[in-house]
C-alpha cells in the first residue's frame, strides 16, 4: 500500500513537472534587467566548425565564423540580398569575349578597396589573388574541393596599371560564375607561405594538372602542402588570420569560439560608404550549443543574444512570454531552404506524369504546415522560388491544390482502377497486373509526420504508401542508388540565378547524380543548356517561365514549403535578420538598456 | 606477476580479434567512404561546370588518398569465381554491383568484358554531338549510367532495351551508326554472362595473397603507433580530437565515480547493518526511485527549471550548461570555479544513477557476508559491531562492487553521451555521438578501439582487486594446491 502511495506521488510529480513543460506559466512580475552589458554578442552555432580555413572547411557553421576573420570580395546582402562589396570597390566588370584564348568565355575585372590591408599592414593587390588560386590548385594537399570549385577559371591577370585590379577569365559563360568569384575568399600569402614556395611557381604551371613539376619542385610544393594542412592553420590564434574586423581570439572545442574586433581596423572608416564593412561588437562569442532543450534554457537564462532556427513549438512558448518578450525581438524570417518529395520514374509505377500529379493532389499542404511545423512555413511549388520570389515568374505555374477527387480521376485516366476490390488501385504493366503500393523514405521526424499525412490521404483513392524511417545517410545512398520509390529531402537555395542542371538535365540521371528520380525531357535539357549560359536576366527569365511550365507539368518532384527561420536577437542589440539569417558584425549596441550587473 | 604477464600476453590475440572486428564493421558499414570524406563529390557547388570526367577524377584521388586503392587485408579467401583484383575498381557502388554480379554467375571474365563495355559505350556516348543528342540518346545514357549498378536480370533487360531504341527508333541515323557497333557488342557481352555461366567457381575456394601493403595493416600498425588516423570532416588527426574530448569526460567520471562510490559504499553497508530497520526502508525506496528515473529526462528537467529565471528568480541556480564564459588566459581559480558550477549538474546526473546501483549492490553483499559463520565467530569472539562491519565483513563484500569497476575504465572514456549533449559538455560521449551521426568511421572505430582495450584492463584490474580484497582468491594454479 505504502509503495501504491508512492508510485503515486511519484507520478504525480512526473505529471506535473510534465505539464508545466507544456504550459509555462510564465513570471510577469519580475523586473526585466540585462545580464549582459558588454559590446559582446553572444550568438549560437548549432554544431562546432570543423575548421577555419576556408580552403579545407566543409561545414556551414565553420563559414559563419570565418567570413569574420577571411571575407569575401563580396557577399549577399542581409537588406538586399543581392552581392554587395566587401574587400573591392564595386561590382565586377563583365564583358563577354569574342577573340582571344577565351573567346566565347567571359571576363570579370574587380579592384580592391584602396584601403584594404592585411594586418602586415601591405594592401590587397592582385597578387594576393592569384597566390589563393596558386594555393587551391596545388596538389600537395587534398585540394579536392577548391580546386573543384574553381576549375572554371581559365587565366587571372594583374593589371598593369594598378596592382589593385584583377581580371578573371572563364572559359565558358555560365550564370553563377559572378557569384562564386565574387565569394571568393583571399589568403594572406605572408601567413599561409611564409618561405615564399608559391612565388617560386606561375599560376599556370599550377593550374595546368598535365604540367610536369621536377623531383625538386615536387619537393617544395610538398612542403609548402604540409605546412597548409597543418592544423594552426586550421584553429589557432595568429595562425587563422585575414583582412576582416575580427581575430581568432580563442576557439574551445565543442564549446565556443571567441573572435576580437581588431583595433584601428581599416574598414572601419568606410563602413558608411560600404555596410558590409560594418563591424560593430567587440567581441562576438560563438557558443556551440547542439541541443535544442540546452539552447532555449540558455537563451531564457540570456546566456545568448541571437539565435535562430527555433523549433515552432519553441519559438510559440518563448515569443509569447513576457519576460523574453521584454528582452528579445522575435521574428521568423523567410529561409532559403525547402522540402521536397522526389520521385523514383524508373520505376514503371511511377513513369506515368498523370500518376506523379494524382500523388502531388494528395499532398494537403496546407494542412502540413499548420500541424507539422506550427503554421511557420510557405509554401512553395518548385525550387526557383526559393532563388527568385518574383511573383510574376510564378504566376503562370500555380500550385497543385490538395485535390482527392482530381486525384482519383487521373489515377483513372492512368489506368489505375482497383479491379480486385481491395482497396487498392492496380494496373497491368508489361503483361503483370501490379498494385499502387509505394515506399516513402523519411529521416527526420517532420518528414515521418508528413508521411504519415500523406499515407492517409492516399489511402483515400487507393494509393497505398509504406512510409519507412531510414537514418540520413542511409536514405540519401537509397537515392543515389535508385533504391527508393518516394523519398522526403530538402534543398538549399541563394538569391542568385538558379541553375536547374543538377536536379533536372539528364546528364545527372547518372549513379550518384543528383537528378535522382531519373527524369528525361528533352526540352528541358534544350533550356537549362540556354538557361545557364544567358547572362541577360530578362531573357533567363522566360526560359524559367517556359521551364517552370514543363516542370509543373511533368511533377518529377513535389515542392511542398520552405519552412521560416524562427529567430531571437537580444534588445539590448539593434539589429535584424533576413532570408539570409542574421549577420552578427552588424549587432549595434544600444546605449539605453537596463543592465543588471 | 606470473599470472599478470599471462594475462598481458592474451591481451594480444584478444586485441588482434577486435582490430579485425573494428576493421571488418568499418568495411561493411553503410555509406561510401570517398563520399563522405568529401561530403557529396557530386553536389559540390562546382561553377555547374565541371565535367563528369574531372569528378571521377577527383573521386580517384580521395580514394587514393584514403587508402582504398590498396587491398583490404594481407589475404582474401574467397570463391574461385571472384579475381583478386576487385579492390582495383574503387568506386564502391560498381564494385558492389560487379560482387553481386559475380554471386549470381561466377563467371568473372565476361563479367569483366560487360563492364568494360558499359565504360565504352559511356565513352561512345559522349562523343556524340550536341545536335544528335535527341530523347532517345539521353534515354540510352541515362540507361548506360543505370548499367553501373543493375545486377538483376530484369532491370537489366529494362535499360539494355531502352538503350536498344537508338538502334530501333533511329534506324539509318547518325546517331544509330554512332553508337551500334558498341550497343550490339553490350547486348552480346550481356548475352555472354547468360550463357557461359559459371556457378561451379562459386563453390571452389580461393586463397589470394595480397600482401602487407594493405589497408588493414596501415591501419592497425598506425593505431599501435598512436596515429589513429584523420578524422573525415575535418581533417584533424584523430587523436587530437581524442585527447581534446577525454579531459572532460575523464574530470566528470572521476567526479561521478569519487561520489558514487564514495556515498554508495557506507550507505550500502549501513543499510545492510541495519536491514529492516526504518533507515533500511526509506534507504531502499529513495535508491530505487533514484535508480528508476531516467537519466535524459532528469537532466532535461534540471536544465528547464534550474538554469533559467522562467519559473521563478529563485530557481534560477545553476548555468544552463557549457562550461563558462571565462577565457583561457583568466586566473586558474577562477577557472577552476566557473568549470566547478558548471560541471554540478551533469556530474549529479551521472552519480544519482550509480550511486542507486551501487548502494544496492554493496547491501546485498554484505548481507551476504553478515551471514557467514567466520562473522558469526568474530562476534562470538566479542568484536564490536563496528569491527565486524567495517573490519571484517567489508572486504569480502566488496566483490560485486570490484566486478562493477571493471566497467568504470571504458565507460571514463567512452563518456556520457546524453548527459554530454544535454549539458553541453564537450567530452568523449558527443564527440562518439557526432562522428557516428557524421558517419565519421576513423574517430567511431579509434574510440571502439580504446574502449575494448580499457575494457580488458579493467576486467585484468577486478581480478587483481579480487585477490587483493579476499586472500581465498588466488590467481595462479600452484597456490590452489
Amino acid at each position: 500500500m505504502k509503495k501504491l502511495l508512492f508510485l503515486t506521488c511519484l507520478l504525480g510529480i512526473g505529471v506535473f513537472f510534465t505539464d508545466c513543460r507544456t504550459d509555462p506559466k510564465p513570471d510577469t512580475t519580475t523586473k526585466v534587467d540585462f545580464k549582459h552589458d558588454e559590446n559582446i554578442v553572444y550568438a549560437r552555432l548549432r554544431a562546432d566548425a570543423d575548421n577555419l580555413n576556408p580552403y579545407v572547411a566543409t561545414a556551414a557553421y565553420a563559414q559563419e565564423v570565418y567570413k569574420h576573420i577571411l571575407p569575401y570580395l563580396m557577399y549577399f546582402s542581409p537588406e538586399t540580398l543581392e552581392l554587395t562589396p566587401i574587400l573591392v570597390k564595386g561590382k565586377p566588370e563583365v564583358k563577354e569575349l569574342t577573340e582571344g584564348e577565351y573567346a566565347g568565355g567571359i571576363s570579370y575585372t574587380y579592384e580592391f578597396l584602396d584601403e584594404a590591408q592585411w594586418d602586415n599592414g601591405q594592401t590587397l593587390t592582385a597578387e594576393d589573388v592569384i597566390f589563393s588560386f596558386k594555393v587551391m590548385f596545388t596538389n600537395t594537399w587534398p585540394n579536392q574541393r577548391a580546386k573543384g570549385s574553381y576549375s572554371f577559371v581559365g587565366d587571372i591577370q594583374a593589371d598593369e596599371n594598378n596592382p589593385k585590379r584583377f581580371t578573371f577569365f572563364v572559359k565558358n559563360k555560365y550564370i553563377l560564375s559572378e557569384v562564386q568569384l565574387s565569394t571568393i575568399t583571399v589568403l594572406p600569402s605572408y601567413i599561409y607561405d611564409p618561405n615564399g614556395i608559391l612565388a617560386n611557381f606561375s599560376l599556370q604551371d599550377i593550374m595546368n594538372p598535365d604540367h610536369k613539376f621536377s623531383d625538386a619542385e615536387m619537393a617544395q610544393l610538398q612542403q609548402f602542402g604540409d605546412n597548409f594542412m597543418d592544423s594552426k592553420y586550421q584553429r589557432e590564434k595568429g595562425f587563422v588570420v585575414g583582412c576582416g574586423a575580427y581575430e581568432l581570439e580563442e576557439w574551445e572545442t565543442g564549446q565556443r569560439i571567441i573572435l576580437k574586433k581588431k583595433e584601428n581596423w581599416w574598414g572601419d572608416a568606410l563602413a558608411d560608404k560600404y555596410p558590409m564593412l560594418q563591424a560593430e561588437p567587440q567581441e562576438i562569442h560563438y557558443k556551440i550549443i547542439a541541443d535544442q532543450t540546452s539552447a532555449v534554457a540558455a537563451l531564457r537564462d540570456q546566456e545568448l543574444d541571437a539565435i535562430d532556427q527555433i523549433q515552432p513549438k519553441d519559438y510559440i512558448n518563448l515569443s509569447e512570454d513576457k519576460r523574453m518578450q521584454e528582452l528579445y525581438d522575435f521574428s521568423a524570417p523567410a529561409r532559403l531552404v525547402g522540402s521536397y518529395v522526389t520521385f523514383n520514374l524508373r520505376n514503371p509505377k511511377l513513369e506515368q506524369k498523370e500518376v506523379r500529379r494524382a500523388i502531388a493532389h494528395l499532398f494537403d499542404i496546407d494542412n502540413i504546415m499548420e500541424n507539422v511545423i506550427d503554421g511557420m512555413g510557405k509554401r512553395i511549388n518548385n525550387p526557383i522560388m526559393l532563388y527568385i520570389p518574383d511573383e510574376k515568374l510564378h504566376e503562370q505555374t500555380p500550385p497543385i491544390p490538395f485535390d482527392v477527387a482530381k486525384a482519383k480521376d487521373l489515377l483513372t485516366a492512368a489506368g489505375w482502377t482497383d479491379t480486385d476490390n481491395n482497396g487498392i488501385v492496380d494496373k497491368e504493366i508489361d503483361g503483370e497486373v501490379v498494385e499502387l503500393e509505394l515506399t516513402y523514405l523519411a529521416s527526420s521526424p517532420t518528414e515521418e509526420q508528413i508521411g504519415l499525412l500523406f499515407q492517409n490521404s492516399a489511402k483515400e483513392v487507393g494509393v497505398s504508401i509504406v512510409p519507412i524511417k531510414k537514418e540520413f545517410i542511409t536514405k540519401l545512398g537509397d537515392v543515389r542508388k535508385g533504391e527508393y520509390e518516394l523519398a522526403a529531402m530538402a534543398f538549399r537555395g541563394y538569391p542568385m540565378p538558379y541553375d536547374p542542371h543538377q536536379n533536372f538535365h539528364s546528364d545527372n540521371t547518372r549513379a550518384g547524380g543528383s537528378n535522382f528520380g531519373g527524369y528525361i525531357n528533352e526540352e528541358v535539357d534544350e533550356l537549362i543548356t540556354q538557361i545557364r549560359v544567358e547572362m541577360d536576366d530578362t531573357k533567363r527569365r522566360t526560359l524559367y517561365a517556359r521551364f517552370l511550365q514543363i516542370i509543373n507539368e511533368d511533377q518529377p518532384y513535389v515542392y511542398l514549403f520552405s519552412p521560416l527561420n524562427p529567430t531571437a536577437i537580444s534588445k539590448r542589440f539593434s539589429a535584424e535578420s533576413s532570408s539570409m539569417g542574421y549577420f552578427t558584425n552588424m549587432f549595434e549596441l544600444k546605449s539605453d538598456v537596463n543592465m543588471k550587473n | 606477476m606470473q599470472y599478470l604477464l599471462k594475462r598481458l600476453l592474451v591481451f594480444i590475440p584478444t586485441l588482434i580479434i577486435i582490430s579485425l572486428v573494428t576493421f571488418f564493421l568499418s568495411k561493411v558499414a553503410p555509406g561510401d567512404p570517398v563520399m563522405l570524406k568529401f561530403s557529396g563529390l557530386e553536389t559540390v557547388n562546382s561553377g555547374g561546370m565541371r565535367s563528369y570526367e574531372k569528378e571521377q577524377q577527383l573521386y580517384r584521388e580521395t580514394a587514393t588518398e584514403l587508402g582504398l586503392d590498396k587491398p583490404p587485408f594481407y589475404f582474401a579467401l574467397t570463391s574461385a569465381a571472384y579475381p583478386d583484383t576487385l579492390y582495383r575498381f574503387l568506386k564502391q557502388e560498381q564494385r558492389e554491383t560487379l560482387e553481386k554480379l559475380i554471386a549470381q554467375y561466377g563467371n568473372w571474365t565476361q563479367i569483366e568484358s560487360y563492364h568494360q563495355q558499359i565504360k565504352q559505350l559511356e565513352k561512345q556516348l559522349l562523343l556524340v554531338p550536341d545536335s544528335l543528342r535527341n530523347a532517345t540518346y539521353k534515354k540510352a545514357n541515362a540507361a548506360t549510367q543505370q548499367l553501373y549498378l543493375a545486377y538483376k536480370n530484369e532491370p537489366i533487360q529494362a535499360q539494355l532495351g531502352k538503350i536498344n531504341q537508338v538502334l530501333s527508333e533511329e534506324q539509318n541515323s547518325e546517331l544509330s551508326k554512332l553508337l551500334a557497333v558498341d550497343i550490339q557488342q553490350l547486348r552480346g557481352r550481356y548475352d555472354a554472362i547468360l550463357n557461359q555461366q559459371n556457378r561451379t567457381a562459386l563453390y571452389i575456394p580461393a586463397l589470394n595473397w595480397h600482401g602487407f601493403d594493405n589497408q588493414y595493416h596501415h591501419w592497425f600498425t598506425n593505431f599501435l603507433m598512436g596515429d589513429f588516423g584523420i578524422s573525415y570532416n575535418d581533417s584533424r588527426p584523430v587523436v587530437d580530437k581524442i585527447m581534446e574530448a577525454v579531459k572532460w569526460t575523464l574530470i566528470m567520471n572521476f567526479l561521478a565515480i569519487f561520489f558514487a562510490y564514495g556515498i554508495a559504499i557506507p550507505l550500502g553497508v549501513f543499510s545492510a547493518a541495519r536491514k529492516g530497520t526504518r533507515f533500511d526502508r526509506v534507504n531502499t525506496v529513495v535508491l530505487f526511485a533514484l535508480y528508476s528515473l531516467p537519466g535524459f529526462w532528469i537532466a532535461t528537467i534540471l536544465v528547464v527549471f534550474f538554469t533559467s529565471p522562467q519559473y521563478g528568480e529563485w530557481l534560477d541556480i545553476f548555468p544552463a550548461g557549457g562550461l563558462g564564459n571565462l577565457r583561457g588566459d583568466a586566473p586558474f581559480g577562477d577557472r577552476f570555479l566557473e568549470t566547478a558550477y558548471h560541471l554540478i549538474l551533469p556530474v549529479f546526473c551521472m552519480t544519482y544513477g550509480a550511486l542507486a546501483f551501487i548502494s544496492r549492490q554493496m547491501r546485498g553483499g554484505m548481507l551476504d557476508v553478515l551471514q557467514q559463520d567466520y562473522i558469526r565467530t568474530a562476534r562470538a569472539k566479542g568484536l564490536s559491531e563496528k569491527k565486524v562491519v567495517w573490519k571484517h565483513a567489508l572486504r569480502n563484500s566488496l566483490f560485486p562492487i570490484i566486478t562493477l569497476f571493471a566497467n568504470v575504465f571504458p565507460a571514463a572514456l567512452a563518456g556520457s553521451v546524453i548527459i554530454e549533449f544535454i549539458f553541453n559538455i564537450p567530452g568523449m560521449g558527443r564527440l562518439v555521438y557526432d562522428a557516428i551521426l557524421t558517419r565519421n568511421w576513423p574517430v567511431v572505430y579509434s574510440i571502439l578501439m580504446l574502449s575494448a582495450i580499457l575494457t580488458m584492463v579493467g576486467i585484468l584490474v577486478a581480478d587483481l582487486l579480487y585477490a587483493a580484497s579476499d586472500p581465498r582468491v588466488s590467481l595462479t594454479k600452484n597456490s590452489k594446491k
